[in-house]
């Protein structure tokens, strides 16, 4: 559903700071697979993971989507596929609000709105009534064990409960596809393994994962289906577990 | 709802939240923003009241009033003029007035000292307004000197002191007798001051006019729509003027919004950076932004506006009498009539809204690019 | 130069905007010069911003030239007592030449910003952004146009001198003056009734066709124009006198005071939002068969074929209704 190929991103194009932080990398994931990228910090992980997104646009290469989440947005080609590529922006954010749900390292949690508040927002400029968006966001937070703290302040809530409240808000526009850039560098070994949970529950109900990490706990975990390595924004390495 | 209202009322819930969370930063500009509308509304109220004072007043006045010239300076009237004019056809009757002003070198102010064309005054009294009867203490029966042309004092009986509602014209106004006041000033014998013409057909007026100055070259006729048109423009000009220099104050003000608009705090832009990564595009911050300069602009012109209104009609515009009415020592101190007037309040959104709208645009539309990547590389 | 409030909001709305529109123009010229659908390099991804940008400040400059405009009426009308012989708007804006290019140029400011945010929307709603150089093509001649108005309104309010006589909605018959009210005062009442209902007749049914078939859109353009002049002309020469109720009454804009209702506002809203609509869809009709656009514009196209026809339909039903209750009676 997902497929690069020899996709770049270089920054500063021209400038004495040119900055190439994707080079060439071509990739391929289907539907509800799970993926989990390795790779230092500074490796280009997050490029990656922003391209994926339609969060930015390659500089060259090419980004084909598909998946019943994004049909009718944008005319596809023959084969079903969209083609991101050069996509104005309003379509990416379109078709990124509802393929796509994003795990932030910093849980990026809006101050001062509650847990409930934060996890409703991404849904308020698609169009969705109120009502249901409140609705649909309970729900989330309750499945997910945090539904007691609706209405707490995010900055009141513990890292537990922040990241919980990160994953509900990334699931609230029903994505196919749930993001995630390190989600566990800033949690404790047990609330690591809690979100890992998590995600194999996620993954269970068939959403494709793709996790960028350099923590053993997550790339040594048995939720890969593929480990990719990303090295200076180069694909090392493509070992297929299992 | 259809999903285009749904994701308005969104964002506007949204905005509403997230402006009551800048408590601060909102309070402040609301502030200032209703301050400058309180000063344009109340320049604005004061004049047009003022305006529509005078022509309440001017409707009473003479259709026609014809003053002599001499050497391009009013000059006394001769009498016989009157008899003249009185027989030009459509004039229904010519009435010579007395007037002239007297200066209180005491109190530094101006009496317009007038005399009554009816009986409803005896010799050696004076009927006074109540401005004047305040500053000196005067009441029924008491006795008031002024000093003639002669040099020597007169004294007169107050015998009735004018109720405060007919106030912008008459606050230091003195009515005396036609005797009495010539005496006085010494005016020669078989003139007036000048002479009041009433016309049967008001749209005879005009025609009269021209009549008269064919007869007497040396006259002057001044329609009441004359006055009426400088009155309006005199008045329009103060306001003018007031709002030319009020003017500046918006510039500063377009200028501090801007300011505003465009220093997005690093919470504000923290926080659009996630608003963009999770799902909101350019234009969704576009609207929010709009969304927040429409409400900051309603409730803080809503907010000036009733606080012009009060200061105006309540409270008899205290912070600028001196400077509007300013000609006089002794100004009036009368209630306005209240009034809504929507042809101001349009001008007033025009002068207020607009420049605030036109201001927080680019700042706007900067803080709506922020890029979404921004909050996955921890935030701005 | 009569500093009226007025005319003071009036110039300072005027110059922010002309300013304002003239920075969009020079964004457009940047990018009908750099625009490139196919780069995804930063350089374009900063130009599609940028028509963010424009799309906002032309959406602001409707709304304020909607305002303005009535404002601008309000305003001649406010300034009638200083010149002989004006009653009302009509008086002041004889009073120079440079009254009535003034309210044409916005007017026609408002509508063709609003064809061109109908532009917008069928652009925004395709991935390859294929109206991008007609609209901006379209702006640089909104903004020649908008500096027009502002130097006709500062010409117009400074050589405003107090006193000179002029022609108002009242003697418009007996003045010889040839000037556009008169001459549309001046129309005779029962055939130019009759050359609306034709026109508008004949317009909503083509807007209905359009409606419902999705073609046809240049002849509702051509039809929307024509209801809206015949439109302004049947008002001002035969159903206004059912509002006033005195035979010889013909002005256009007494209809938005206080008196009548502000009905008027009304009336030329409906018509305004007629012909923008009317137009937008024939605007948008050559651009139809654009790869990208061809399943974009037909549904929008009858959206406004039938905005069209319900403004048009409105306007019909109120001036037929006043002149069938009021109790005035023509010749």
């Amino acid at each position: 559903m997902i497929e690069l190929i020899d996709v770049t991103k270089t920054f500063n194009r021209g400038a004495a700071n040119e900055y190439r932080a994707v080079r060439g990398i071509t990739l391929e994931l289907a539907a509800g697979e799970s993926l989990i990228i390795k790779g230092p910090s500074g490796s280009g992980k997050t490029t990656l993971l922003s391209m994926i997104g339609c969060m930015n646009r390659p500089t060259s290469g090419r980004i084909r989507l598909t998946g019943e989440t994004i049909a009718g947005l944008v005319d596809t080609d023959a084969s079903g596929f969209v083609e991101v590529t050069s996509l104005p922006e309003r379509f990416l954010t379109a078709i990124r609000r509802r393929m796509f749900g994003f795990v932030f390292q910093q849980f990026n949690l809006i101050r001062g709105i509650t847990a409930l508040e934060n996890v409703m927002q991404p849904a308020y400029p698609v169009g969705i009534p109120r009502r249901q968006i409140q609705h649909d966001a309970a729900e989330l937070l309750a499945s997910l064990g945090v539904g007691h703290r609706q209405t707490a302040l995010v900055e009141h809530l513990s890292g537990g409960e922040q990241q919980r409240v990160a994953i509900a808000r990334a699931l609230i526009n029903k994505p196919s596809v749930l993001i995630a850039d390190e989600p566990t560098a800033h949690l404790d070994t047990v609330l690591s393994r809690e979100f890992m949970e998590i995600a194999a529950q996620l993954k269970k109900m068939g959403t494709t994962l793709i996790i960028a990490s350099h923590d053993p706990l997550v790339y040594e975990s048995d939720l890969a289906d593929r480990t990719i390595v990303v090295r200076d924004g180069v694909l090392v390495t493509t070992d297929t577990e299992l | 709802m259809t999903p285009a209202l749904d994701r308005q009322r969104n964002i506007l819930d949204f905005t509403l939240s997230s402006l009551l969370r800048r408590r601060g930063k909102l309070l402040s500009l609301v502030f200032i923003y209703s301050t400058v509308v309180f000063v344009l509304a109340s320049i604005m109220f004061f004049t047009h009241a003022l305006r529509r004072e005078a022509q309440i007043l001017l409707a009473d006045a003479p259709e026609l009033v014809v003053q002599r010239m001499v050497g391009g300076r009013h000059d006394p009237i001769p009498l016989e003029y009157a008899v003249a004019i009185s027989e030009i056809r459509g004039v229904s009757g010519v009435q010579p007035r007395f007037w002239g002003y007297y200066y209180d070198a005491d109190l530094g102010a101006n009496y317009t000292l007038q005399a009554v064309s009816d009986n409803s005054l005896q010799t050696g009294n004076i009927a006074i307004g109540a401005g004047l009867a305040q500053l000196r203490g005067l009441g029924n029966g008491d006795a008031f000197s002024l000093w003639g042309s002669d040099g020597q004092p007169r004294t007169f009986t107050v015998s009735r002191v004018f109720s405060p509602a007919s106030d912008l014209l008459t606050t230091d106004l003195i009515m005396t007798t036609e005797g009495d006041l010539r005496e006085l000033f010494n005016f020669s014998k078989g003139t007036a001051t000048d002479l009041s013409v009433a016309v049967r057909n008001p749209r005879e007026v005009q025609t009269v006019a021209e009549r008269i100055v064919e007869l007497f070259p040396d006259c002057r006729p001044i329609t009441r729509e004359d006055i009426q048109r400088t009155y309006t423009a005199v008045f329009d000009w103060r306001s003018g003027i007031l709002l030319v220099t009020a003017s500046m104050a918006i510039w500063a003000f377009v200028i501090f919004s801007w300011d505003r608009a465009s220093g997005i705090s690093a919470s504000e832009r923290q926080e659009i950076g996630i608003l963009k990564s999770t799902g909101w595009a350019t234009e969704d911050i576009l609207l929010l932004k709009l969304w927040e300069g429409i409400i900051v602009s309603l409730t803080s012109f809503l907010l000036g506006l009733i606080g012009a209104y009060i200061h105006i009609f309540f409270f008899s515009a205290p912070l600028f009498t001196s400077v509007l009415k300013g000609w006089a020592t002794l100004y009036p101190s009368f209630r306005l009539t209240p009034f809504i007037d929507y042809y101001q309040v349009a001008i007033l959104f025009v002068l207020s809204v607009f420049p605030f709208l036109l201001a927080t645009i680019v700042p706007s539309w900067r803080a709506a690019i922020i890029d979404p990547d921004n909050a996955m590389r921890g935030g701005a | 130069m009569i500093l009226q409030p007025g005319v003071i909001a009036l110039l300072l709305a005027s110059l922010g905007t002309t300013g304002l529109l003239l920075y969009a123009a020079g964004i457009g010229i940047q990018i009908l010069r750099g625009w490139d659908v196919t780069s995804s390099n930063e350089q374009q991804l900063m130009l599609e911003r940028k028509t963010a940008l424009v799309s906002s400040i032309i959406a602001i400059l409707l709304g304020f030239q909607i305002a303005t405009l009535a404002l601008f009426i309000y305003t001649a009308d406010a300034l009638h007592p200083l010149f002989t012989g004006s009653m009302c708007a009509v008086g002041t804006l004889n009073v120079n030449p440079f009254g009535y290019p003034t309210l044409l140029a916005k007017l026609a400011c408002t509508v063709i910003s609003g064809i061109w945010l109908i532009l917008n929307r069928a652009d925004n709603r395709s991935s390859s952004s294929p109206l991008t150089r007609t609209r901006f093509l379209w702006l640089l001649a909104l903004a020649p146009l908008a500096t027009f108005e502002s130097v006709a309104l500062v010409t117009f309010f400074m050589k405003l001198k107090p006193n000179v006589i002029t022609s108002c909605c009242g003697s418009l018959f007996d003045g010889g003056q040839a000037t556009l009210s008169s001459v549309l005062a001046g129309l005779t009442p029962l055939p130019t009734a009759l050359v609306f209902y034709i026109t508008a007749i004949a317009t909503l049914i083509s807007s209905l066709y359009t409606w419902r078939t999705g073609r046809g859109s240049r002849i509702l353009a051509v039809g929307s124009v024509a209801t809206f002049i015949t439109g302004i002309a049947a008002l001002i020469a035969f159903f206004c006198l059912y509002y006033y109720e005195i035979p010889t009454h013909h002005c256009p804009f007494c209809l938005l005071q206080p008196e009548y209702g502000r009905i008027g506002f009304l009336l030329y809203g409906l018509l305004i939002a007629g012909v923008i609509t009317g137009c937008g869809s024939g605007a948008l009709e050559r651009h139809k068969t654009k790869p990208g656009l061809t399943r974009v514009i037909p549904p929008l196209q009858r959206r406004l074929a039938i905005f069209a026809a319900v403004s048009f339909t409105i306007y019909l039903t109120l001036v037929t209704y006043q002149a069938a209750v009021s109790s005035f009676k023509s010749g």
